[in-house]
């Protein structure tokens, strides 16, 4: 029986070579993308799961008031972590991680490279099992000359020499001897580094940090095994009460690690949002190729009937049926699988830099064949199940008589399937175009300062200490027109208190204030425009040392009159006296609201601008590299242009849209080939209807004309209901951007005719094949 | 009206090559009324497809209304057939998703007739089948001989010149088809041409000559009364 039931699944596949084709190559495609993103969301979902007891290891938050709103940071004040380690014994082992690392130059036999270097406790290894290669975990990290290094830095800073014991010099003062070597970071963890040294070094060098008021570095904890997390967490609400001060607004808390890759530590979605959109387009496009093959296959009912009335009529029962359709369902869906695995093998290194990420088709591991199967037994049963209860219920003595209609019934079924791919297509389209227009938007914007041909440099100590002389020296060349330095790329600010006090305040009303320091040149570099007042005095910038300029925004929150010459009282108990207000610029990147800022004299600059005449960009990058070399011998100079690090604020973006994107062009591809399919059906179905129009005097043109009516019906219904259903999604996804474009109500109509052209061009070549036949041939038929 | 001389059509397929017509000259008239016979596969409905400008012809002449149209393109042949033949199938070929008054009406769209016309031709030509009171129906609602009336009708209304009827009788039953060969001879004697293709003699009596084809080949021509004698000949 099976056997019988292969052979004639075998020979209906290679009789109906076109078909055939179609079902495969559809179900190949959607396939593929749907293992593709699967295998993506899989990772994304299993970030940090490779640490032993990954469950008890959590991340210390501390929640800080202000707006009477309890607010989330992972900054923590330095002594935190060791009074939890010390008051709470539930808490087995702590550590400091200093996140960001600090790009610090390494010496070694001669050779200097910039590195980044974090920093953490001897525990920091108790907590997270980093696969170590040399060295030993337990003591690693005890020696305040210790450092660690992965398989990668190891590679790049000793070659293939052995680095366990040998000693670098770190900015031309430290010596750093390498005490272990770890395998590289997994690309699913959300704790990374390269080379990792004491914490103890950082509390050294940053004495002022050792304050309960200066939030600076992430911590983790592992817990006992037993302990109940809510229990705890309860405990430490208190624990800034009870330790720090009495009335104090900071509460600490633990997030559990596994779920921090996917949410913000105050448990608001943050990647989760993308995995669930990316799973949903993997099934959107499953779905589509599904609906393809239930299409193709009911629409080829007729040429089935005979058989199955023959069957039925020898003695084949129902679920005999329905058993031999299923299973050629899953006969091509296999087929259709095994291309799927070559086309995501093919496609991975496009999707992996898309993605930037270093997925795997790991044919050893079981979830990746567990998602294979899955994808396709899916795949089988949902195409496969309508087409098998339908075939199998046709009357046998109908179809032998020759009285059955063929696929006449199941005919609205295949229109509100195709209506439903397009549905699928064009919403998806709709909202990655509108995506694509906001990110253009926003990376276009006039955030209110220009960035155009400002050249910034990264400031270390050496050029600290020369920093007047170098911008002196700078500000003669003939290619440069002004230099200023800062605290912060001035729109990427995210230094911020709530401890100002003015007259007439509201004492609950705490606004989270940015302070960007500048120096008075900044205005000018920058096109910063004033609103009243006046800039920082460049010939006497002391005497301006307790004055500070405001933007528009601050400057309505202390009074709706001038403000200029009023005071505010700062949290470290300075009087500053307003002197200018700017015009809004954006100190954040703009998918935030407009921040009040607090613009001050910067004694501790990290940042030098230099603004340089429009079409010398190359020239001024030799004048800057001779000057700072002068000044700053020892260090490679390390600049980039302003304009290139603002654009590249909106890499993660950019890559989400050409995922989206692809998909959507994918999704618009099957669709199409079922379209095809479906087009060769219909245009095989109404031959005869085609000839007797021939016969009657029907040209050519109106005969396609007739085929593109019918589709482009389905197209217009399929876009009139995805056009609510993209217009609220879309309001929901503005919502997180205060600076939005109106809904673009154009790419309605833009979509629709764009799906009714490929759409049309996809039926063209079959209307145009049965147009042109004989209708002699054509009238035949009956 | 018609002229054919030496007219031969050949089929191939990759492996064989078969004459359907060979060597036929005909010549008729107009207002004639032209039946032809003979048994299945003797090339019947291949000649009535090259009259009906469906096909063209392998070799030798074919005058249409003065015009030499053996070489015609596709195109060509749809102007001409559009304005000056009616079809009437064995198996109505009528469209199934359009109306009656849609059927009948196709050919004037076709003919770009605007829709006041078209609207006025299409009442009169289906009051004259008698089936104006029907005209919302679709074809599956009608009966055989009443389809077939649709088909004539369509035939028809843009004032043909010539009908060709392929079998138009082969699908019903012996009341229907008299009706449907009442009107065909009813529009014969108000003029119109026809030829007709058909296995029937009883419907042969009707045309005022019979040819008679076998092989691809004409093998008799027989005036009304020699039709008559055979008949007679067949019924003793």
């Amino acid at each position: 029986m099976i056997i019988n039931n292969l052979k004639i699944a075998y020979r209906n596949l290679i009789r109906n070579k076109g078909y055939s084709f179609i079902n495969i190559v559809g179900l190949a495609i959607g396939m593929a993308c749907t293992i593709l993103l699967l295998l993506w969301v899989n990772h994304e979902m299993n970030y940090d799961t490779f640490h032993n007891d990954a469950e008890r290891v959590y991340q210390v938050g501390n929640y800080q008031t202000w707006n009477g709103k309890r607010n989330a940071m992972p900054n923590l004040p330095t002594p935190l972590i060791d009074a939890l380690k010390e008051k709470y014994p539930e808490i087995k082992y702590a550590t400091h991680f200093n996140a960001w690392g600090e790009n610090l130059l390494l010496e070694y036999n001669g050779k200097k490279q910039y590195e980044n270097i974090k920093s953490a406790d001897p525990d920091f290894f108790k907590i997270f099992n980093f696969p170590l290669l040399q060295g030993n975990m337990e003591t690693c990290l005890n020696d305040i000359n210790s450092l660690v290094l992965t398989e990668k830095s190891a590679k790049r800073i000793f070659g293939n020499e052995n680095p366990i014991g040998k000693t670098v010099n770190i900015d031309n003062r430290q010596p750093l001897t390498v005490t272990a070597v770890v395998k590289n970071i997994p690309t699913n963890s959300s704790i990374k580094f390269e080379l990792l040294m004491p914490f103890e070094l950082m509390r050294k060098a940053n004495p002022w940090s050792e304050n309960w008021g200066s939030h600076n570095y992430f911590g983790y904890v592992k817990i006992g095994e037993g302990t109940n997390i809510d229990v705890l967490n309860e405990k430490l609400d208190q624990f800034y009460i009870d330790h720090v001060h009495k009335d104090s607004e900071k509460y600490a808390f633990l997030y559990p690690l596994l779920k921090r890759h996917l949410y913000y530590l105050d448990n608001t979605p943050s990647k989760i949002t993308q995995v669930k959109m990316f799973f949903m387009i993997a099934i959107f496009i499953l779905i589509i190729a599904c609906f393809n093959f239930m299409n193709l296959s009911t629409a080829r009912a007729a040429k089935r009937a005979k058989e199955i009335g023959l069957k039925k009529a020898i003695g084949a029962t129902y679920p005999q049926l329905i058993k031999q359709f299923i299973g050629e369902s899953l006969l091509i869906t296999i087929i259709s699988a095994n291309f799927a695995i070559i086309l995501a093998h093919l496609f991975l290194p496009q999707f992996n830099s898309l993605m930037n990420r270093h997925l795997i088709l790991d044919y050893s591991s079981l979830e990746f064949w567990l998602i294979i199967v899955g994808v396709t037994l899916v795949t089988g049963l949902v195409a496969g199940a309508y087409p098998a209860f339908y075939l199998s219920s046709f009357n046998p003595i109908m179809v032998l008589k020759g009285t059955f209609s063929g696929g006449k019934g199941s005919n609205r079924f295949r229109r509100i399937l195709v209506v439903m791919q397009f549905i699928l297509a064009s919403s998806l389209l709709i909202c990655t175009l509108t995506i694509v227009l906001q990110t253009n938007y926003l990376t276009n914007m006039d955030i209110g300062l220009n960035k155009d041909n400002v050249i910034s440099i990264n400031i270390n100590q050496q050029m600290r200490e020369k920093i007047e002389t170098i911008k002196g020296e700078l500000m003669r060349s003939s290619f440069v027109e002004n230099v200023s330095y800062g605290s912060h790329r001035p729109y990427y600010v995210f230094s911020n208190g709530w401890g100002e006090n003015w007259e007439g305040k509201d004492p609950e009303f705490k606004p989270l204030v940015t302070y960007p320091y500048v120096d008075p040149e900044f205005f000018d570099v920058f096109k910063v425009k004033f609103h009243s007042g006046r800039p920082f005095n460049a010939n006497n910038p002391a005497a301006d040392s307790s004055c500070v300029i405001i933007n528009e925004t601050f400057a309505k929150m202390i009074s709706d009159e001038s403000v200029i010459d009023k005071t505010i009282h700062t949290g470290n108990n300075e009087d500053l006296r307003i002197i200018g207000v700017v015009k809004d610029y954006h100190c954040t990147p703009n998918t935030r609201k407009l921040q009040p800022f607090l613009l001050r004299l910067c004694d501790d600059p990290r940042f030098l601008f230099v603004r340089y005449v429009e079409g010398n960009a190359t020239k001024t990058v030799h004048e800057i590299q001779k000057i700072c070399g002068k000044y700053n011998p020892e260090f490679p100079l390390i600049y980039n242009f302003l304009d290139d690090h603002y654009d590249n604020l909106y890499e993660g973006q950019r890559a989400t849209i050409s995922t989206l994107l692809y998909a959507s062009i994918l999704a618009i591809i099957v669709s199409c080939l079922g379209l095809f399919g479906l087009a060769s059906f219909n245009a095989e179905e109404r031959t005869k209807e085609i000839g007797v129009r021939k016969v009657l005097g029907a040209s050519m043109n109106q005969l396609i004309l007739i085929f593109s009516k019918d589709f482009s019906k389905w197209i217009l219904i399929a876009s009139l209901i995805s056009w609510p259903i993209t217009y609220f999604a879309m309001e929901v996804w503005f919502q997180d951007y205060p600076f939005r474009i109106d809904f673009p109500f154009w790419l309605f109509i833009a979509v629709f005719l764009m799906l009714l052209i490929i759409s049309t061009i996809t039926v063209a070549y079959q209307s145009w094949k049965s147009a042109t036949k004989n209708p002699v041939v054509s009238l035949k038929y009956e | 009206m018609i002229q054919t001389s030496n007219l031969s059509k050949v089929f191939r397929t990759e492996e064989v090559e078969t004459l359907a017509l060979s060597n036929i000259n005909l010549h008729i008239k107009k207002g004639e009324f032209v039946a032809i016979m003979g048994p299945s596969g003797c090339g019947k409905s291949t000649l009535l497809n090259i009259i009906g400008l469906l096909d063209n012809p392998s070799n030798g002449n074919f005058r249409f209304l003065e015009n030499e149209v053996a070489h015609y393109t596709e195109k060509q042949r749809t102007k001409l057939r559009k304005s000056n033949i009616g079809f009437v199938f064995q198996s109505f070929n009528l469209i199934d998703e359009l109306s009656v008054y849609e059927n009948v009406e196709l050919p004037l769209v076709y003919q770009k007739v605007p829709a006041s016309e078209r609207k006025r031709k299409v009442a009169e030509v289906l009051k004259r089948v008698q089936l104006d009171h029907r005209s919302k129906h679709f074809p599956q609602q009608l009966s055989g001989g009443q389809q077939q009336r649709v088909a004539i009708a369509r035939a028809v209304i843009s004032n043909p010149n010539l009908i060709l009827a392929d079998e138009p009788t082969g699908n019903l039953d012996s009341a229907n088809g008299r009706e449907v060969m009442d009107l065909l001879s009813e529009l014969n004697q108000e003029g119109t041409t026809i030829v007709m293709v058909t296995h029937s003699s009883s419907d042969a009596e009707r045309a005022s000559r019979t040819i008679q084809l076998f092989d691809g080949h004409i093998v008799s021509e027989n005036h009304k009364k020699q039709v008559n004698k055979a008949v007679q000949s067949e019924i003793l």
